[in-house]
């Protein structure tokens, strides 16, 4: 084996090590969601934003509040109302009466782990704020610029039911975010588990398995994690057959694609790959990452037409069958 | 017709029309209310009968009965008229007294005099009259005297031309004789009794007498021709047919002895020689790409589908999935591994991997081979 390689993965198998303890330590508290935890994690490896539909009941927050325990990171949560402004997001200026100054009081988005329950509830000005700093990862409250702190993970939820009254995240607000996960409810299994387990109203307690600094070390291994020519064709391939299915012989699909995704979706594929690939310990990505993180990467990221809409066709849809129309490596 | 035509007609006696109407009338219902008749008799059983004698003719419906051919004539009389016969004695128009005048025609058919041996020949003795059938009852005919020819059977038969009257009544005998003999023959007058409506007097008619000359017997050719023609025909379809047949199984046994082509599995194996190939040209990467495509084409055989699109975890789901033996399954995804490290992982190949992995695809080629025909014995079973 190359020696590079061979090194990338003796680090990998080294450094991947907290993983299955973080994942049953979350499963203490958490029956199933196995794939959630494992996006939160990528989320965190990636330093990608996370958007989470789902009914409400289905333990997102619970899950999130864990994790950050479990990695010793602050968390906040947020609800998001139509009559939230940006400085109860990012913060603002307080003038102090004793020595006549004004001074930046943080906002609650200055957490690790951000959980932006129902984003879509939030006037444009306020996601227009949060985005900012998912961005740049920094605040200017006044004249102050403030760093986020690292890792910082911000998971913004949409409620699927009630869109009334609600502010729609645009298009290009939603691309972002580097997933977009749909969680829906547990099986009679898990669904019995959780009532053995949390019916009396008491929740388990977990223990702290990996400080912050870990991930960011963990971050910089994951982004060393090879991957190979074809690997990269595959990607590109999967992205350009959004823009232009036809060149792939998904002729049908180009009355339903509006938009395809954009080179940002090349960049979270890949990374998100490495991350999977990471959580497998492994130091090389194979095109069955490609494919399970595939469908968290891309659905938010194609836009429908209204005839794909009057045929009930959504981005998951045409993601689908573009991975099963483009040859896997 | 206006005034004038009116004026005109009204010129006429009224009475003198209405006297000529009536005697018309009266002569029109006399002559047809009431019918002529002869004398009423009466039969064994006191049951009144009407006979009648030649040449009276009754007014009710006829029905002549045909013997030989059961047919049955019936002339209904309609009285346009009504009638307007009074009671009293009946007209009754004089009955003839003249017998009906009988004829004799005899023929030939064909009308010829030499006839050939092993021919046929028909005779034709025809009664006729003027009147209804019953005036003339012929009886059975003697026996025909003949020289050199013989009876083959006779059909009697009548009919009556036209419908209506006069009519005349015919009786055919149709004799079929054939030749026994070559030289002359004849055929004797025949006698053919009858009687007349009744009378008890047995009155004959005689036939005309016929000489022949019998000719020696004359081939068909005609028919014997044909008969060829018709036997040549069906012996050479019969030829042909089994010409046809012969060519097919001569065809089945050489096609036996064609070895069938090979089974996808078997060309697959000819394959490796390329990818062999590969190995040794220094593309190992290129090599083991065209090692999993071959794998995943040897396994869609096997398992059907189209697995270029299934990743190699996916294929190793699918494997574990289906009946196959664990050796198969192992071998496969050892295989399957050993590509994606290579491809994906960066390996380097040493010689003794490319030359493992080749021998590893033949005996999976095998054992794939193997499972196939043991499936199909099992169908058998």
């Amino acid at each position: 084996m190359n020696p590079e390689i061979q090194a990338i993965n003796e680090r990998v198998k080294e450094e991947s090590r907290f993983v299955d303890r973080i994942v049953g330590e979350i499963g203490k508290v958490i029956v199933g969601q196995r794939h959630m935890v494992e996006r939160l994690l990528i989320g965190l490896l990636c330093n990608g934003h996370i958007l989470i539909e789902g009914v409400p009941g289905l333990a997102k927050t619970l899950s999130v509040r864990t994790l950050a325990s479990i990695i010793a990171l602050r968390f906040q949560r947020m609800q998001f109302t139509p009559d939230l402004l940006p400085a109860d997001l990012i913060g603002t200026m307080i003038y102090q009466q004793h020595d006549g100054k004004f001074v930046a009081k943080k906002g609650p988005v200055f957490a690790n782990i951000i959980l932006a329950d129902e984003i879509n509830r939030a006037p444009a000005k306020v996601q227009s704020a949060l985005l900012e700093a998912m961005q740049e990862h920094q605040v200017t409250i006044g004249e102050c610029t403030f760093p986020l702190p690292e890792p910082f993970l911000v998971l913004a939820t949409q409620n699927p039911i009630e869109q009334e009254g609600t502010y729609p995240l645009p298009e290009a607000q939603i691309d972002r975010f580097m997933l977009k996960l749909n969680i829906t409810y547990p099986n009679k299994k898990e669904e019995w588990a959780i009532l053995e387990r949390m019916g009396d109203g008491h929740i388990p307690s977990v223990e702290v398995v990996i400080r912050p600094e870990d991930i960011v070390r963990a971050r910089a291994v994951v982004s060393q994690i090879y991957i190979d020519d074809k690997i990269k064709e595959y990607i590109i391939n999967l992205v350009f057959a959004t823009r232009e299915p036809k060149q792939f012989g998904l002729s049908n699909l180009e009355n339903f694609i509006e938009y395809g995704a954009s080179p940002r979706a090349t960049l979270y594929l890949a990374q998100a790959a490495r991350a999977h690939a990471f959580l497998r310990h492994r130091g090389h990505v194979i095109p069955d990452d490609i494919k399970s993180v595939g469908l968290d990467v891309l659905r938010h990221r194609i836009i429908v037409t209204y005839e794909a809409e009057a045929e009930e066709l959504t981005g998951e849809d045409i993601v689908r069958k573009i991975f099963d129309n483009i040859e896997a490596p | 017709m206006g005034r004038a035509g009116r004026r005109g007609w009204s010129k006429v006696p009224s009475l003198l029309r209405a006297r000529h109407w009536l005697i018309a009338v009266v002569l029109l219902a006399g002559w047809t209310a009431t019918p002529p008749a002869a004398y009423v008799g009466a039969s064994s059983d006191d049951r009144p009968i009407t006979k009648w004698l030649p040449g009276e003719r009754k007014p009710e419906p006829t029905s002549s009965a045909l013997p030989s051919l059961g047919l049955t004539l019936t002339t209904p009389s309609v009285s346009i008229l009504p009638s307007l016969a009074t009671t009293g004695p009946a007209i009754v128009p004089p009955a003839p007294s003249v017998a009906p005048t009988v004829s004799v025609r005899s023929r030939l058919e064909p009308d010829q005099r030499r006839f050939h041996l092993g021919g046929e020949i028909a005779l034709f003795v025809e009664l006729s009259w003027v009147g209804d059938a019953g005036d003339v009852a012929p009886e059975a005919p003697e026996e025909p005297t003949l020289m050199n020819l013989t009876k083959k059977g006779m059909v009697q038969s009548s009919r009556i031309l036209p419908q209506g009257s006069p009519q005349t009544v015919v009786v055919t005998y149709h004799y079929i004789l054939e030749p026994t003999a070559e030289g002359a023959a004849s055929i004797e007058p025949i006698q053919i009794p009858y009687r007349l409506r009744g009378g008890s007097d047995l009155l004959r008619f005689t036939s005309d007498r016929f000489a022949l000359t019998i000719l020696p017997r004359r081939w068909p050719w005609g028919k014997i021709l044909f008969g060829a023609f018709a036997t040549v025909v069906v012996l050479g379809i019969a030829t042909a047919a089994a010409m046809a047949t012969a060519a097919r199984i001569r065809r089945a046994r050489e096609a036996a002895k064609v070895p069938p082509p090979p089974s996808p599995l078997e060309q697959m194996k000819a394959e490796l020689g390329g990818i062999r190939r590969l190995f040794t040209e220094g593309a190992a990467k290129d090599a083991y790409d065209s090692v999993e495509r071959f794998i995943r084409k040897a396994l869609g055989l096997r398992l059907g589908g189209d697995l270029r699109y299934a990743t190699i975890s996916e294929l190793g789901e699918r494997l574990a999935n289906e009946t196959l033996d664990s050796a198969v399954r192992d071998r496969a995804a050892s295989i399957l591994d050993r590509c994606a490290q290579v491809k994906f992982a960066g390996y380097v190949p040493t010689v003794a991997d490319q030359d493992q992995t080749i021998a590893d695809c033949r005996l999976l080629l095998d054992d794939l081979e193997k499972k196939d025909e043991g499936k199909g014995l099992k169908d058998e079973l």
